[in-house]
């Protein structure tokens, strides 16, 4: 299995600092990620309702509507930055897509583009189809060219709440159209969530925000990267 | 909306940046809440010079707004900004703040170009790390505020038409 093989060499590069501050992760003796935990931790990863520091990213496949291929995590070798959202978000999503549109600049600027992937899931199928992801992409400064962002978009929306909601833990709720004091059409209540996956596949950061700095998260980026190298 | 006693929400925040030592050291320190200003680097673009402005001023009231290139909102609301800004005090500055990641996939000359085009005519600065969105829980773009120094006197999120601000910053300024 490459991913025993890369945990190894993640668990050599990286045993110095966490060994034995985590509750849950691995077997509890090996270390499963690279980073030291966040500074601001508040809970322990498993008392959290979703995969947070320390745990497997659960594995998940999902369509590219732009490349029209498939992705599926297990078979990803690079680290990953996951989201959920919808493009027609008219308020937290610009700031959190924004933030990670300047991540993305950041890898290419840092030339680690090829060692790192973003995979922005939308939970909003209906609507969000390739030509309004395309779209949504270069309004948001999203740089496609680098060939490092995929925009996934589950087949309907019960696959998106099966996947986004269910197994990732980026809970959402529909808000009916005429319902929403924002917007004129159906709206979301959601939580705004991005995970900091090592090439291994756990989760380095989880960082529960509409509003990461992107300097910070490139930074943890940049430090997972090189030390899964 | 989720209703939050600003005030005591603030208090809390010039509690903590006291606690951590701000409260002594810190000559910027004004008002009676302790709260930190946060400087802001402002931008040479329409109505805007290069330079730096602190949030919030040590006297007197400010309208902050928290917007962002990529938000279509925040363009229309450009116009309703200006048309409150010509009904209030003349001498109430306003200062609007982009949080998106200026020198990564944005350019401080993007910023300036989009200000042109929507024809902004007052103070636009960039609020670095996301400082001041943090400080003011900003995470949606464009949320509206009006400071009467350290405190928040009113908030909005979204779309709002003049009245409303020109109502909120009336309210401080008295007339």
């Amino acid at each position: 299995m490459q991913r025993r093989e890369l945990l190894q060499g993640v668990t050599a590069a990286g045993a110095t600092g966490v060994a034995g501050c985590l509750s849950r992760a691995g077997s509890g003796q090996d270390s499963t990620v690279v980073l030291d935990p966040p500074g601001d931790r508040q809970f322990d990863s498993d008392e959290l309702p979703y995969p947070a520091y320390g745990e497997a990213l659960p594995d998940f496949s999902l369509p590219n509507p732009l490349s029209g291929e498939r992705i599926a995590t297990e078979d990803v070798d690079e680290t990953l930055v996951v989201t959920g959202f919808f493009a027609t978000c008219p308020a937290e999503c610009v700031q959190l897509v924004g933030q990670l549109a300047g991540v993305q600049h950041g890898t290419v600027r840092d030339d680690i583009a090829d060692e790192v992937r973003f995979l922005a899931i939308t939970f909003d199928p209906e609507r969000d189809d390739a030509a309004a992801l395309r779209e949504y992409a270069a309004r948001m400064e999203i740089d496609l060219d680098a060939g490092n962002w995929e925009f996934l978009r589950p087949r309907d929306a019960d696959a998106a709440k099966r996947v986004v909601d269910e197994r990732l833990g980026i809970t959402f709720d529909r808000v009916g159209a005429g319902e929403s004091a924002r917007v004129e059409g159906y709206d979301f209540n959601h939580l705004s969530l991005t995970f900091l996956v090592n090439p291994a596949g756990y989760v380095e950061r989880a960082y529960r925000t509409s509003q990461p700095d992107a300097d910070v998260v490139l930074s943890d980026v940049q430090t997972v990267v090189e030390r899964s190298g | 909306m989720i209703p939050v006693d600003r005030r005591r929400l603030l208090a809390a925040v010039g509690t903590a940046a006291a606690g951590a030592g701000g409260l002594y050291a810190n000559p910027w320190r004004s008002g009676d809440d302790g709260v930190e200003p946060v400087t802001v680097e402002t931008l040479r673009a329409p109505g805007s010079e290069s330079g730096s402005v602190t949030v919030p001023p040590a006297d007197g009231p400010l309208v902050l707004e928290f917007f962002a290139t990529t938000c279509s909102v925040c363009s229309a609301q450009m116009s309703v900004l200006a048309g409150a800004r010509q009904r209030v005090d003349a001498a109430v500055p306003f200062l609007s703040v982009t949080s998106e990641p200026v020198g990564l996939s944005v350019t401080r000359g993007d910023v300036c170009e989009w200000w042109r085009t929507h024809d902004g005519s007052w103070t636009v600065g960039l609020d670095e790390g996301t400082t001041l969105a943090e400080r003011y829980d900003a995470t949606r773009v464009p949320t509206t505020l009006v400071l009467d120094r350290g405190d928040v006197s009113w908030r909005h999120t979204g779309r709002f038409d003049a009245d409303s601000l020109v109502e909120a910053v009336r309210a401080v300024t008295g007339r």
